[in-house]
């Protein structure tokens, strides 16, 4: 609409513009007709007396109609010896001598209704007036349908430009949209995904078939990380495998109760080996994407309750206070399984670094997302030190007095980015608040859906 | 209880192989995809344990092989244990899948379990008794001796899962896995805090007691 109404003042302009530019015209041009009248004039003998004059026109008047010339000679008395009766009656105001008018040799420039003059007054030798004017009226009549037409050119141009813009635009942003849904299925973990290369082969067709190569080659460079993690992983436990193995086969038969029991130490620490390197490599399978997204509508109160009462008789042991809290209608969409460990992780390092204090579960929304938030009021982390405490194998407390392996806080914040946020540590005056932020519709399934719990060998 | 070990590394096959036989089962050894199909269509086996990588044709492969025929339990024992490899084995019809390195007893009473799941489903019920603990699982009432015992969601759970296995060992990570579903990884050992709370409800004010901890591995009822 504003756009229309744009056009519409620029073409409205170009009809002024151009209008006053051929009145301009027109008047330069009439002012070159006096001028050439007159120099004419001179060129044959002057002007002369008015009664001359008016028997020079009148032999004239025989090979040259007057057309939108109006010419006069008036005596000095004021009669009207020559020309126009009903022009001169309007002009003679202005011409007549005697007057209050000048009488002298001048231009006149006079408009009325319907019509418009412009013309030249010479004073003759025995006091008459030579009047010659040009009526502006008809020529400008003849011009009117111009301004229009500029005007319309001016519009139809406008217009078409944009429809050709628009059409041309339109076809762009279909293909930058394709190209932008193309990356956010890729960056979802559709690894399959590549822009599809239409239209002309222009700059959009080489960025596609570019963003495609670049697609192949990360694709490929992931498949050969994961294949590398897959060859560490196997080459690392077979031989954990064979050393714990041995182990527990030693303490088996070992007669010696203390040796037996340094033997066991030593199984417990090739068990804490696995679950560092289970940790490691979950951390590697949501930060890559390769783990299956289950995204479905969650009940949040149901998972953060499951959570609390999942650590209840820990935070009873450390005097730790429990509540939930979850906004009404909250339509959080998620994988449940992550989202459950994320709450894990977070209440696990509240009840290790804020025991005893109250400790606060909660989810809601704000600025469009979905929040979980896991308040403590324990210590809390000083600004600088919570973008460390994500980073991992990060221990802010380095003594061993604090179990764990330093990825808790990795975990979380992986999983966030999964679901298309992010981890956010806050002062929680005192204390610690940990928001995970999630998309709001949740990232599209990228992966058959996985059932919380798969049937196991029990019942 | 007659195992075929389908497995590369022949340490920890012949490993496996010396436990199980010790433990009284029998065992044959397949080194290779082929030869695990092959011992499968000649011989009987209660439970099969599959290695993931194998030469010729690898662990999913035969269990894709395997889908749609009659056949033992298979337990998938590999070094891929990530969650997604986990739910991959499981889906491409593994019965249980176990991560390596493994505590030999886990995986021998993973095994007793499958080999004998079927005689575990025909004797589960609504209502579950094992000595005077008794559960009416629909209403989710628990009482011993007539005195009804107060438990939370996830106590109940395991003494669920228990009293479903009287006189078995059930493994902690079977546990887990049962009680809050695969893919969790708890930093701190949940397992272990909640039975010990589960203990104190069903064992403290009676006698004798049910529940026993079978020493690094787990638990067992009555």
């Amino acid at each position: 609409m504003a756009i229309g109404a744009v056009f519409l003042v620029v073409a409205g302009a170009a009809v002024l513009w151009s209008r006053a530019l051929l009145v301009e015209l027109v008047n330069e041009h009439v002012g070159d007709l006096l001028e050439r009248d007159q120099e004419t004039h001179r060129l044959h003998g002057g002007f002369g007396d008015a009664a001359a004059l008016v028997a020079e026109l009148r032999r004239r008047e025989r090979f040259a109609p007057e057309g939108t010339r109006r010419r006069m000679v008036i005596d000095r008395d004021g009669r009207v010896l020559y020309g126009d009766e009903a022009m001169a009656q309007r002009l003679l105001a202005v011409v007549a001598c005697g007057g209050p008018a000048p009488c002298e040799t001048g231009r006149i420039d006079q408009r009325g209704d319907g019509w418009k003059v412009r013309g030249m007054v010479v004073r003759l030798g025995d006091g008459g007036r030579y009047v010659n004017a040009y009526d502006l009226q008809p020529m400008l009549d003849q011009l009117r349908a111009v301004p229009l037409a500029a005007g319309c050119g001016v519009l139809v141009f406008l217009l078409t430009s944009v429809a050709f813009g628009i059409r041309f635009s339109a076809g762009t942003l279909r293909r930058v949209s394709a190209i932008t849904m193309a990356l956010t299925s890729y960056a979802a973990g559709d690894r399959d995904r590549r822009v599809a290369i239409t239209g002309p082969d222009d700059e959009f067709a080489r960025l596609g078939r570019e963003i495609n190569r670049t697609l192949d080659r990360v694709t490929r460079l992931v498949e050969e990380v994961s294949s590398v993690s897959s060859s560490i992983a196997h080459e690392m436990r077979t031989p954990l495998t064979h050393l714990h193995n041995r182990l527990v086969t030693i303490a088996e038969n070992c007669p010696d109760d203390t040796l037996r029991r340094e033997l066991e130490e030593g199984i417990e620490e090739t068990r804490r080996i696995q679950h560092l390197f289970r940790a490691i490599m979950r951390l590697g399978e949501i930060e890559t994407g390769r783990c299956t997204l289950a995204v479905e509508p969650l009940d949040a109160k149901a998972l953060l309750d499951e959570v609390a009462e999942s650590y209840l008789p820990l935070a009873e042991g450390t005097g730790t206070v429990i509540t939930v809290a979850v906004e009404r209608d909250l339509d959080l969409r998620g994988d449940r399984t992550l989202l459950f460990q994320t709450v894990a992780n977070l209440v696990d390092n509240a009840l290790k670094y804020a025991p005893g204090e109250a400790l606060h579960l909660s989810a809601g929304r704000r600025d469009g997302w979905n929040e979980i938030t896991v308040a403590d009021h324990g210590r809390g982390l000083a600004p600088g030190q919570r973008a460390l405490a994500v980073q991992r194998f990060c221990r802010l407390d380095p003594s061993d007095r604090v179990p764990g392996h330093g990825l808790g806080l990795a975990i979380v914040d992986a999983i966030a980015r999964l679901h298309g946020g992010a981890l956010r540590l806050e002062d929680n005056g005192p204390g610690l608040r940990a928001v995970v932020r999630l998309e709001r519709r949740g990232r599209p399934v990228t992966a058959p859906a996985v059932p919380g719990a798969i049937t196991g060998i029990l019942h | 209880m007659r195992v075929l070990i389908v497995e590369d590394d022949a340490a920890v096959s012949y490993w496996i192989g010396a436990k199980l036989g010790g433990s009284g089962h029998s065992c044959r050894f397949a080194g290779d995809g082929e030869d695990a199909l092959r011992l499968l269509r000649e011989e009987a086996f209660d439970v099969v344990v599959l290695d993931r990588m194998l030469p010729k044709l690898d662990g999913m492969e035969v269990l894709r092989r395997l889908q749609g025929t009659r056949h033992p339990p298979v337990l998938v024992l590999s070094a891929l244990d990530e969650t997604t490899e986990r739910v991959a084995g499981l889906r491409a019809g593994a019965d249980d899948y176990l991560g390596k390195p493994f505590d030999f007893a886990e995986l021998l009473v993973r095994l007793e379990h499958l080999a004998t799941r079927r005689a575990v489903l025909a004797g589960a019920g609504d209502v579950l008794e094992v000595a005077d603990l008794v559960m009416d699982v629909t209403r989710r009432h628990v009482t011993r001796r007539g005195v009804p015992i107060e438990l939370t969601d996830k106590e109940f759970k395991l003494l669920h899962i228990l009293m479903s296995n009287p006189g078995r060992t059930v493994t902690r990570s079977m546990l887990l896995e049962k009680a809050w579903g695969y893919g969790f990884n708890p930093p701190t050992n949940l397992v272990e805090v909640h039975v010990f709370k589960l203990r104190a409800k069903i064992d403290k004010d009676f006698d004798p007691p049910l529940l026993k901890t079978v020493r690094a591995i787990g638990y067992v009822l009555g």
